[in-house]
């Protein structure tokens, strides 16, 4: 009988990841600034999945599952790993121009500005959704956004927004 | 903020492709190591002293990591800077998930082909001059600790100065450590930057060493080998050991992606003449009983007389590799072997077939009447050696158990530490990790 549910949650496994591993990966990057580390926790985080996901009622449901996860799994790494004197960064130069230029800006911007933008931008959450999910109240959520807009402006200039 | 750009920057982050593969290889936890012939008869304990997140990294290693739980302090150096300032000390502990390596071992880690070679027994040295030792309670304690006192100038550069004149070697002859004076020849002068000390630039740390002769009593300083110029001597200095009663040094010059060994010397410890040592072509050396082998890369096998001269003792059709008494061979039917010549007996693995092109990829280290055998490969973006497979004969059964590596998995340097303990560094991403195998 377990043979069997480990049989079907492998074929699970295998959709979850191609549907949501991408997003687990880039949200963690959005925290460890760095893809070895954002890979490491991906895979935690669908271990967790095989190991304890409950059936889902829908699809919304499920990657709300899958991101919580991620985004607990990611405070958790942050808070065992000791501050290095001078972290290397990310090797972001393979990336056009532009690209660089914003994901450079992002990865220096505070993590209370950087999650609620990535959220917003690249995931497309609501403030509501952002605010379940990074429990923090949507109104700080909605300044945050505002906040963490406005220094990205100061830093790359005009070029990489629009109205 | 253009939703374009970011969701594109995003989407062209370069995560692995292995994702599932990975998860289901953890989830389905540890394998035994493969055997090749029977069942090795030492048992395996393995010991993970430093270890970040990446708890897929070796299936051997991740099978003790939830069973292990060490804390190991770490000494180290303010990086990034002119001076060295006080060490700080620095806590892991060891278990799945657990906190990463400190900037300075990964720094030193990049493309740091000289940490490789300095990694001895019982110590890991790091090319910013602290060398580290492995208790037996695997703490690392530093084992010199360099200070701003002694600087000497000259000119643009700088040399450090350990006020004890101390410098380093192990009981089989590389340098690693020890106490006592430097050499000096009659006029009162040392040899530096051969011992354990680097030029230093004010805006770069680990710039090519050049030797120089300084006189401790007047702080002159002299070129040591004023016949050689820049481009003779461009590299790095590494690699050195005790080898008859002297020094034996190699200098390591970057050509594009890659380092390769440039030139050898010898310092005579008495008159501290540095001797230049010419070498039959490109290839590999190795020291087994005081005498030199070199073997290039058409398999060609020379040894080395008293007056540092090559001659070929031996020709092979395919390649085979000389370290501590062992040489490997391809028997005619393609298959690999261990010829050890104390014993005069050869080891043939019947389930390893190899190509002339494979063997070249191959070698040995011996403690005693343990025998590892490693598989590598060059890896041209670490400037070194990457090992993918380790074997481990016990040669009374002729039985080899491998163990190997997941392709992430950079495993750039093997050596025995004390107490017959097997270390290896191995990278994954921008981690560097030591790991300690221990034999009962």
């Amino acid at each position: 009988m377990s043979k069997l549910i480990f049989v079907n949650r492998n074929q699970d496994l295998e959709r979850v990841i191609a549907q949501y591993g991408h997003s687990v990966q880039a949200l963690a990057f959005s925290y460890v600034k760095n893809c070895y580390d954002a890979e490491d926790i991906a895979q935690e985080v669908f271990i967790a999945y095989l190991q304890k996901a409950p059936i889902f009622e829908n699809a919304s449901k499920e990657k709300s599952w899958i991101m919580t996860v991620t985004v607990n799994r990611c405070r958790s790494f942050l808070r065992n790993i000791r501050r290095m004197e001078a972290p290397l960064p990310e090797d972001l130069s393979y990336l056009p121009r532009l690209e660089f230029d914003l994901m450079n800006a992002m990865l220096h911007l505070d993590e209370k500005y950087r999650l609620p933008l990535h959220l917003y931008y690249y995931e497309g959450y609501s403030i509501g959704e952002i605010s379940k999910l990074l429990r923090c109240p949507a109104a700080t959520v909605g300044s945050r956004l505002a906040r963490g807009r406005e220094k990205l402006k100061q830093e790359l200039g005009e070029d990489h927004f629009e109205e | 903020m253009k939703n374009n750009t970011y969701r594109d920057a995003v989407d062209h982050l370069r995560f692995s492709d292995d994702l599932y593969q990975n998860v289901v290889k953890r989830a389905r936890g540890s394998q035994r190591p493969r055997r090749i012939v029977g069942v090795f008869v030492a048992t395996v304990l393995i010991t993970v002293l430093l270890a970040g997140t990446a708890v897929g990294v070796n299936y051997v290693v991740s099978e003790l990591l939830d069973k292990q739980e060490v804390t190991v302090p770490v000494h180290t150096l303010g990086t990034q800077k002119d001076t060295f300032e006080d060490a700080q000390v620095m806590h892991f502990s060891v278990t799945s998930g657990l906190p990463g390596v400190n900037t300075h071992y990964m720094e030193l880690a990049m493309g740091d082909v000289a940490t490789q070679y300095l990694f001895v027994r019982g110590l890991l040295c790091s090319w910013a001059s602290t060398y580290y030792r492995i208790a037996d309670d695997y703490r690392l304690e530093i084992v010199e600790f360099k200070t701003t006192s002694g600087w000497v100038d000259k000119g643009d550069d700088r040399y450090t100065v350990d006020p004890a004149y101390r410098y380093y070697e192990r009981d089989d002859g590389v340098i690693s450590a020890y106490h006592g004076p430097l050499p000096k020849n009659e006029a009162g002068e040392i040899l530096i930057n051969v011992y354990c000390l680097v030029r230093k630039k004010p805006d770069n740390i680990g710039d090519p060493a050049w030797p120089a002769y300084l006189n401790v009593e007047t702080g002159q300083i002299r070129d040591a080998m004023p016949q050689l110029s820049p481009e003779d001597f461009e590299g790095r200095i590494c690699y050195t050991r005790r080898f008859r009663d002297g020094i034996l040094f190699t200098t390591l010059v970057n050509e594009g992606a890659k380092s390769v060994h440039n030139r050898y010397y010898w310092v005579d410890e008495t008159t501290l003449q540095i001797v230049p040592i010419e070498l039959p072509g490109k290839g590999f050396e190795f020291v087994y009983q005081d005498t030199m082998y070199y073997q290039d890369e058409t398999g060609k096998l020379y040894q080395m007389d008293d007056h540092f001269t090559f001659h070929l003792i031996s020709e092979y059709e395919t390649p085979a590799m000389l370290g501590a008494g062992l040489l490997l061979v391809m028997t005619t039917d393609g298959k690999l072997g261990i010829y050890d010549v104390d014993r005069d007996m050869t080891y043939v693995f019947n389930d390893i077939e190899v190509t002339k092109n494979d063997l070249m990829n191959y070698g040995t280290l011996r403690r005693g009447d343990k025998i590892v055998l490693l598989k590598t490969v060059t890896n041209w973006e670490l400037m070194g050696t990457q090992i993918t497979q380790v074997g481990v004969l016990d040669p009374q059964s002729n039985e080899l158990r491998l163990i190997e590596f997941d392709n992430d998995l950079l495993v750039t340097h093997c050596s025995w530490l004390a107490d017959d303990r097997l270390g290896m560094i191995y990278q994954r991403g921008q981690r560097q990790y030591l790991c300690i195998y221990e034999f009962e």
